[in-house]
Parts: structure tokens; C-alpha cells; sequence
């Protein structure tokens, strides 16, 4: 504190000054208009004015209808134009405006004045933070060295740009989530089906649906697209079975729920194979007729896989499971399955995913009415809707954690590169790749990445990164270890192009559009990377040629019938002459199509690669996998694995979590994390009206295994996690990895060998009503408890990520989440 | 009421101190530190006093209802409001802004209106808070000052 005290004389002074209108001193300005007659209060002018857009409260981008009135955001519904959603939001899109108007936002670009992570800042002008930011680049892209500047992405829905901005960069170093996120269950349907990444099944018209741990009712990337069509499923009849280790919500909608051991998915759909195959309930002629491997060979390989071994492993009941693959069966083709995290985020989960996707085949439900389906686009149909140009080509450098080769499928498709992020700052730690400058966008690594203190050490230190930029809608761990932090807009104030995989398996596209005028100094990627690249230069700027966001997307939505502006009032457009996409496989080829083609062993090539099948003496278009037939083997996977001195079985098989029953044995536990309907990822902490509604995250435990630890109800623990014990993950070497203290919640609806912690918690800043309070500085006002203010300040919320380990899938690079094991022991006191 | 004190208050929670000021004050902070205290107290990240009164009245969103009502109350008076660019100042529910509508109003039933339905419901209680929480003059003195013209 400064010891000079100012006086009434310097007040007199500066006053004056001011009063005087000297540069540099005026204030706001008030001026009186006359007015004709004062009119009555309470009233309000203006009509609401409806807006169409798209949400991003998460990555569903399900349609929205903002009603704004005097340029003020009132409230959000649905879009029923929307062919996806179909005018229904969730909890979190109506808390839009909560975000919006969130009082404790980003809303100026700042520099850090002090050290690194300490919390001193100042403003700077917009132009001050361009030019700074565009000198450091620019020196980095004419060093020869463009794979130095890394890009660090959260969920990302301006992919286009984003791409253009990197691409024209020259860097490979795109770093994305997808590993910590659906990296094996992409991986499993690429192997097996080539069409897609993304299975959609047809749920609305389905009669059996086996749920093999999605949680679709609260946080599946589908979530209301999805869980509208299974509850329209039900109400018509449709059975819901769910495989799940913790009661969540979707399971509480389920007709049957299965706890089951965390890892263990797949086995279950192995032994439910083998039951069909046993007893003959499957659709034989499809499998032998659409597969790459015979349905009597299958049947061998699963004749390993008995019920009362998926029992023994998983504790699903082994008449249950008899039961569930005879019902599952005799729905078909009307029946379909759908897993997602609690079966794909293991190490072993590709195994898992590859096991439940070809159950589907074994019934013969694939493609059909009712059944498992999918679609080939899995945004917005590129074709008919060419990005504008010019289009930049794609890097040439190379980028060591991009390639990230250890991991065989992690980037094994073209076009589909799915990199291994949990592994990023542990590389840069390891100094494997120079990162000369680092740009974070709507991501907090430093809270929720598995070893996140380890990935906030990193951004600690200036020689690992020497320069950080973060892009972000609030204040975060990670925008706290920034040099520059850039106020973004919300999903609210700017533009995109957007879709998501149809789940009426039509394609279609969206806008999202700004139903405000940005707050504060707020900008969008689409003003800030036209602007940096102009700054940049070298070429960069040629990529950016439009003067206006809006005449960018008037060149994009031109196909469009009634173009950009049919899109501003409807917020979407489905093409009507678009059919669902049923039976894709057997589309007979045209003679066109043939022309100039070859055949080897019923597969027809082009000079392009393989374009169909013959079956049955007719050329067919097949699946997009080398063998134009569902891959029950993959060949390609084998070899992907080989090529990286990896063993990859070709067939669906159950790899049991190495270490996992032996220290079970000894009373460990399976640590697993959810997330609640009404959040996300930090920003969805950062609501008022969201944490209002769940803002505490204590530990899931069974009575039987509370019995057994000896805890009740309510008991602080602390729970300690270890490394696994496995070779082929770095570090397994089974060491501590950290600690946390929380409390006991006790439910039957857990698994007796599991813990469960939801993840959505834990946040140590972004002001009071992220982090439960703790963030002191920003309760304005102490005292005062009114409903308003942040009544829950002091709840218990624990940060569970920075004692998960660092676990990549040895296969692919999925980060195991759900595979870490725990000791949990009784203390006393409070965290 | 103390006209300088009212302007002097309203500039300095809505922009930086510039160097014309920190001169005009006598400020011995070099203007970085000045700059770096005002981001503390009132643009964030985590904001120690964001001054506007929604946010001290415990509404969920910046501007919300206050604002409303400002807006309201400046309408049926005929006051227009013109913030210069580059102010921080994000609804009219601002201190900034009550407090120059304030001090073009001077004395009188219009100028008792503002005080009473908008000003004084909060912000006595704010310029305490930024009294204790600023580390720096002339936010401590301008805050106890004002909070006394106030009261």
C-alpha cells in the first residue's frame, strides 16, 4: 500500500481539470433531452425480437430461439425447425443467458503485469494485443520452425476457421480432446464399419436398446437429439436395457439397470454373442452375407466367452445376460445398442466398442429401420456446401505430439486425426517437441486434463512455454498462467456455421448467429484470425479475403435456397429431396460407376481405391472399409498395430485391465467420473442458475463396501490413486499419483468395487460461483446473505482430475478414465 | 453534494488513470501499477468490486433488473447516457454512470429519486467495500469520500 494519501486540494485539482474538459480526462456523459411528455413507469418498449441460432452450451449445437427485446438477451427455448433436437434445450441451454451476462467474465484483452500465474493484469487495447501477438508469431513462422506455434482447443464448433487460420500458419501442432473424450468408440465403428466414426442408432423406431454406459439423458455428445427419441421409444413400448457402473439418470429411464465392473462392457456383448451364436438366434444370412469373417467362425471365437465368465468379471448375472441376448435377438432387426464413455474410456475400450458394434451385426441390424444406423456426414454435407475459398493447403511440417506414433490408431484415417491429448504437456515437459508459442481456445487444461497440476507446472514455466495466449469466455486455471488473455464471445454474440451427426440420419446444417452485439471488447476467432494473419503476412493474409463475417457466410450459405438469409430466419435447413440414410451398403453401383473399375476378390476398385462389392453376382456399394464389408475382423488395425510394434487383435476380444483383479483383491477400488445433467465441462461451473441447481461432488460408495472400509454416511476420506501397473502406458509403473479429500455419499446405486466422483467440480477460480466460494476475492460484499448471492459457498468440491493418471489406451490413445485405482481410508475433520 | 467528488468517483471506476490525471492528482504510482490496481478492483479476471449495482444486489447477470430500471428511470426524465469508447463499463447499472447522472442533476426531486431508489440502496455499502479493498489512492480516499456524500 502506497503511504500517499490524496487531499481534498488534489481532488480540487483534478476536478478542476476535469470540469475544464482537458484530454484525456472526460467521463460519461450525460445529456438532457427534452422530452414531450415523461411516460409511466414499469413499462417496456420495444417488441421481442426471435432469433434463431444454435446453442454451444455443450457440443450437442442443438437448435435454439433467443428472445431478445432492446438488445437485451431475455431468455432461450428450442428450435423446432431443428431436425435434430426439435425444439427441445436442456437445463444448460436455457441458462444461456446466465453465461451471457455472467458478472465475472473476460471482457477486455489483458497482460500480465506480474509473474506468471500470480493474477496481476492490466488492460490493453485490442491493438496492443494484435501486435504483440502477431510479432511473436510471425517470428516463429519465419524461423522455418511453424510446428512451434501449438494451438491448444477445447470444444471447437468454428472448425472452419480455426483450420484456415492453423493451415495458412503452416502448423501441425493442432492439439485437440478427442482422446480424453470419444477417441476408442470412433476408432471401433471407423474399424469395423469405414463409413463413419459415429453410430446413430434408430432409436425412435426401435423396440430394444442396449445401453452399454451412455449416459445420453445427461451428458452424451447426442444428449437431447438422443434422449427425445428414447423416450419417445419408450413411450411406444421399446425396452431400455443399461450397462452402467453408477445409477445415472439414463439408467434411472431405463427399463433394467446392470451394474457392472468399469472394463467389463465389452466381455458382456462378447457373452451375449456367444449366446446368440449358441443358440442360433442370429441373422446368419446377413452376417455371412455383409461381414468379412463367417458367422460360424465368429461363433468359435465367442465360445470363450460364456455367461458366467462375463459374470465372474463384470457381476452382471449370467441368466440375465441369457435372457437379455435372447430378447435382444427377437427384436431384430428392430433393435440396436449404444455405448459411449462407460464402455470406450478404458484401456481397453476400442475392444469394448469393436465387440458391442459387431453384436449388431450378428442380428442383422445394421443400416435398418429400427436399428444400428449411421450416417457418412458427420457435420453439414461439404459438398453441396464447399468452404469459400482459397483454401490453404494443409502443413507440411510435421509435429511429434500431433503424430503422436506410439499410439497405432490414434491418427490411423485419413481425414479423421484424432492425435492423443492427455499426452501433450507431459511431452512438452519432456521436452520431446520445442513449443515456442502456445494458444489456448475455450479449453482449460490446467483443471481438466488427468494429471492437470502436472499440465499447470507446464504452463507455469517460461522456458516450456515461453508464450501463452488464452482465448476464453472466463477467467480459468489456464487463462491464469496466460501472458495475454483475449476476452472471447460466447456462443451468443458470434457466428458459425454448425451440425452435428443427424440423428434422423438426414443431414442438415445450421447457423449460429449473434443474438446480441458482443459485451465489453469481446471478439471471435473470425475477427481475430483475419485480423493476426493480416498482421503476420508472409502469404497468410491471401486466406482471409472477405471484409465482413457476414460476407463470408453469405458466400457459404449461398447454395442454400433463399441463401444467408433464409438461414438468419430459420437457423437451419434441411434439404427436402434428402432421404434417411437406410441400407446405404446395398446401393447398386451404375454403370457410370463401373466404368474403368476392376475386381479382386469381389471387391471393386477404381484408380481412386475400392468403390463396392459384389454379393450375390450384384455390385453393390458395400461399407467404406478396405473390404467394402463390415470388418468383424480388421486386418487394417492388425497392421496399423504391427507397423508400431503393437499387438492389435483383428477380432473383438476381452483384454481384462492389467492389474486391475489383483489389486481389487486387495481391496482397491475402481475410481470412475460423471457428469451431471446441468453441467459440462468449467464453463457450465461458471452459471449461476447451473451451479445453483449442483455445485457439490462428494464420493459414491455402496453400503457393502462402506460396511467393509467401515464408513458411514457423510465421513471425510481421503482417496489416493495410483499409476497402472502396465508397460505399455507411460509411467505405469504403479506409483502414487496424488491424493484427494472428500465425503462419503452412500448409494446402492454404485458397483460394490467402485468409487465415483463427478467430475464437474473442483474449479479454484473463475470468481464464487465457479468455485463454490472459494475464490474470495470476488464476493462482493461479505455478509449479506440474500438468495441471490452465492448461498453455497463453503460446499465441498473436489477437483478429481489432478489425481487421474495419465492413461492412454496402449491401442489408440484414448485416455482410461474409468480404469484408476483408488485406496479410500477414513480421516477426520474437513478437507 | 460535493460535485468534484461525484465526477472524480465516476471517472475513476469506469477507465484507467491516464497520465493527464495521475498528474492533476499528484499520483506517485507509475501507471502500469495504477492500471493493474484498477483491473484488480474492477474489470478482473475475478473482479474484487465490480461496480454495478446488479451484481452487489445479488442478480445473477451484469445489468438484470438494476439496469432495467435505470433505463427506465433515465427515459421518463429524458437523460441520455453516452459512455466514451474504451470505458469499462458494461450495462447503465454502472457506479460510473449513476453518479454522473447524479452530478448533472444537482440538487432537486429528480436528483432525490435517483438517490433514493437507485444509488443508495447499494452503493454506500460498495464504497465501503472498495475502501477496504483498494490498495492504492486515490480509489481509497475517492471511495470513503463519495460514500460520505452519499450517506
Amino acid at each position: 500500500m502506497s503511504t500517499w494519501t490524496l487531499t481534498r486540494r488534489d481532488l480540487l485539482r483534478a476536478a478542476v481539470v476535469a470540469g475544464a474538459g482537458a484530454a484525456g480526462l472526460g467521463g460519461i456523459e450525460v445529456v438532457h433531452q427534452l422530452s414531450a411528455s415523461p411516460g409511466p413507469t414499469g413499462q417496456t418498449t420495444g417488441a421481442v425480437r426471435r432469433v434463431a441460432s444454435m446453442c454451444q452450451m455443450c457440443t450437442t449445437a442443438c437448435g435454439i430461439i433467443a428472445n431478445v427485446r432492446d438488445g437485451r438477451l431475455l431468455t432461450i427455448e428450442g428450435n423446432p425447425a431443428d431436425p435434430n433436437s426439435q425444439g427441445s434445450v436442456c437445463a444448460k441451454g436455457v441458462a444461456g443467458p446466465s453465461v451471457l451476462y455472467d458478472p465475472n467474465r473476460l471482457l477486455y484483452p489483458l497482460k500480465r503485469v506480474g509473474r506468471r500465474g500470480e493474477g496481476k493484469w492490466k488492460r490493453i487495447t485490442w491493438e496492443e494485443a494484435y501486435t504483440e501477438i502477431a510479432d511473436r508469431l510471425r517470428a516463429i513462422r519465419e524461423s522455418g520452425r511453424p510446428e512451434e506455434f501449438a494451438f491448444q482447443q477445447g470444444r471447437n464448433r468454428s472448425t472452419d476457421i480455426v483450420a484456415r487460420f492453423l493451415d495458412a500458419f503452416g502448423t501441425p501442432s493442432a492439439f485437440n480432446h478427442r482422446a480424453l473424450c470419444s477417441l476408442n468408440r470412433r476408432a471401433a465403428i471407423l474399424s469395423t464399419i469405414g463409413d463413419s466414426d459415429w453410430d446413430l442408432g434408430d432409436f425412435e423406431n426401435s423396440r430394444y436398446i442396449l445401453n452399454f454406459g451412455s449416459n445420453w439423458a445427461e451428458a452424451h455428445q447426442g444428449h437431447i437429439p438422443v434422449a427425445i427419441r428414447m423416450m419417445r421409444a419408450r413411450e411406444r413400448g421399446a425396452k431400455i436395457v443399461t450397462f452402467d457402473a453408477r445409477l445415472s439418470n439414463t439408467a434411472a429411464l431405463s427399463d433394467e439397470w446392470h451394474p457392472v465392473r468399469p472394463g467389463t462392457d465389452g466381455l458382456i456383448a462378447l457373452a451375449i454373442s456367444h449366446v446368440i451364436c449358441a443358440e442360433e438366434l442370429w441373422d446368419r444370412d446377413w452376417f455371412d452375407r455383409w461381414t468379412n469373417y463367417p458367422a460360424e467362425k465368429y461363433a468359435e471365437h465367442v465360445a470363450a466367452y460364456t455367461p458366467e465368465l462375463a459374470e465372474a468379471e463384470s457381476g452382471v448375472p449370467a441368466e440375465a445376460i441369457r435372457r437379455i441376448a435372447r430378447e435382444f435377438a427377437a427384436a431384430a432387426p428392430r433393435c440396436t445398442t449404444i455405448c459411449n464413455r462407460g464402455s470406450a474410456a478404458h484401456r481397453n475400450g476400442f475392444h469394448n466398442d469393436r465387440a458391442i458394434t459387431v453384436l449388431n451385426a450378428l442380428v442383422g441390424n445394421m443400416g435398418k429401420e429400427g436399428g444400428w444406423c449411421w450416417h457418412p456426414m458427420s457435420a453439414w454435407d461439404k459438398k453441396a456446401l464447399p468452404e469459400p475459398g482459397p483454401i490453404a493447403p494443409k502443413p507440411t511440417a510435421r509435429s511429434l505430439i500431433a503424430e503422436a506414433k506410439d499410439w497405432p490408431l490414434a491418427n490411423a484415417w485419413q481425414g479423421n486425426k484424432m492425435r492423443v491429448g492427455e499426452i501433450v504437456y507431459l511431452w512438452i515437459k519432456e521436452r520431446r517437441q520445442q513449443i515456442s508459442a502456445l494458444m489456448t481456445y475455450n479449453c482449460d487444461q490446467a483443471w481438466a486434463w488427468p494429471e492437470a497440476n502436472l499440465v499447470r507446472e507446464v504452463l507455469a514455466d517460461e522456458d516450456l512455454v515461453p508464450f501463452h495466449v488464452c482465448l476464453d469466455v472466463m477467467a480459468s486455471e489456464t487463462s491464469n498462467l496466460a501472458d495475454i488473455v483475449l476476452p472471447w464471445t460466447t456462443y451468443l454474440e458470434r457466428w458459425d456455421i454448425d451440425s452435428r451427426p443427424p440423428q434422423g440420419l438426414v443431414d442438415y446444417v445450421g447457423l449460429r448467429q449473434p443474438v446480441v452485439a458482443p459485451l465489453g471488447e469481446s471478439k471471435d476467432l473470425r475477427e481475430i484470425f483475419p485480423e493476426l494473419a493480416r498482421r503476420i503476412g508472409g502469404g497468410m493474409e491471401e486466406y482471409f479475403p472477405w471484409a465482413t463475417q457476414e460476407e463470408y457466410f453469405e458466400r457459404y450459405f449461398a447454395p442454400v435456397p433463399g441463401g444467408f438469409g433464409h438461414m438468419r430466419t430459420a437457423g437451419v435447413y434441411v434439404d427436402p429431396a434428402k432421404k434417411p440414410n437406410y441400407l446405404p451398403y446395398e446401393k447398386e453401383l451404375t454403370p457410370e460407376d463401373l466404368e474403368g473399375t476392376r475386381t479382386e476378390d469381389g471387391v471393386i476398385h477404381n484408380a481412386e481405391g475400392p468403390i463396392g462389392v459384389m454379393v450375390d453376382g450384384v455390385a453393390r456399394r458395400g461399407f467404406g472399409t478396405p473390404s467394402r464389408k463390415v470388418e468383424v475382423h480388421s486386418g487394417f488395425v492388425a497392421d496399423r498395430g504391427r507397423e508400431a510394434d503393437r499387438e492389435i487383435s483383428p477380432l473383438p476380444v476381452y483384454e481384462p485391465i492389467p492389474g486391475h483383479r489383483e489389486q481389487l483383491a486387495q481391496g482397491r477400488l475402481i475410481m470412475i467420473s460423471f457428469k451431471w445433467n446441468v453441467h459440462n465441462a468449467h464453463r457450465t461451473m461458471q452459471s449461476k442458475w447451473l451451479q445453483e441447481i449442483s455445485h457439490t461432488n462428494p464420493a459414491w460408495l455402496n453400503p457393502a463396501t462402506a460396511a467393509r472400509l467401515g464408513l458411514v454416511h457423510g465421513d471425510w476420506i481421503e482417496v489416493t490413486s495410483y499409476r497402472p501397473i502396465d508397460p505399455q502406458v507411460p509411467r505405469g509403473d504403479g506409483s502414487r499419483v496424488g491424493s484427494l479429500r472428500t465425503r462419503v455419499h452412500l448409494t446402492e446405486g454404485v458397483h460394490p468395487q467402485v468409487i465415483a466422483i463427478a467430475h464437474n467440480a473442483g474449479r479454484t477460480t473463475g470468481g464464487p460461483v465457479a468455485s463454490n466460494g472459494r475464490d474470495r476475492a470476488v464476493l462482493p460484499g461479505h455478509e449479506p446473505p440474500d438468495h441471490g448471492r452465492v448461498w453455497w459457498a463453503g460446499s465441498l468440491s473436489v477437483a478429481q482430475n489432478d489425481i487421474l493418471p495419465i492413461y492412454p489406451d496402449p491401442v489408440s490413445g484414448q485416455q482410461a478414465y474409468h480404469d484408476t485405482m483408488v485406496t479410500v481410508r477414513r480421516i477426520e475433520g474437513t478437507a | 453534494m460535493n460535485a468534484d467528488v461525484l465526477l472524480l468517483t465516476s471517472r475513476l471506476v469506469s477507465t484507467e488513470i491516464d497520465a493527464p490525471l495521475r498528474e492533476a492528482l499528484g499520483c506517485p504510482e507509475p501507471l502500469e501499477e495504477l492500471s493493474a490496481e484498477f483491473c484488480r478492483l474492477f474489470v478482473g479476471p475475478r473482479p474484487v468490486c465490480p461496480p454495478y449495482a446488479s451484481v452487489q444486489r445479488g442478480e445473477p447477470m451484469v445489468g438484470g433488473r438494476a439496469e432495467r430500471r435505470l433505463k427506465d428511470f433515465a427515459a421518463r426524465h429524458g437523460l441520455d447516457v453516452v459512455v466514451p469508447p474504451g470505458f469499462a463499463v458494461l450495462a447503465l447499472d454502472h457506479l460510473g454512470v449513476e453518479l454522473a447522472l447524479l452530478h448533472h442533476l444537482g440538487d432537486g426531486p429528480v436528483a432525490a429519486e435517483l438517490l433514493d431508489d437507485h444509488l443508495r440502496p447499494w452503493a454506500p455499502g460498495y464504497l465501503r467495500l472498495l475502501e477496504e479493498s483498494a490498495r492504492l489512492e486515490p480509489y481509497v480516499s475517492a471511495a470513503r469520500w463519495c460514500r460520505e456524500e452519499l450517506t
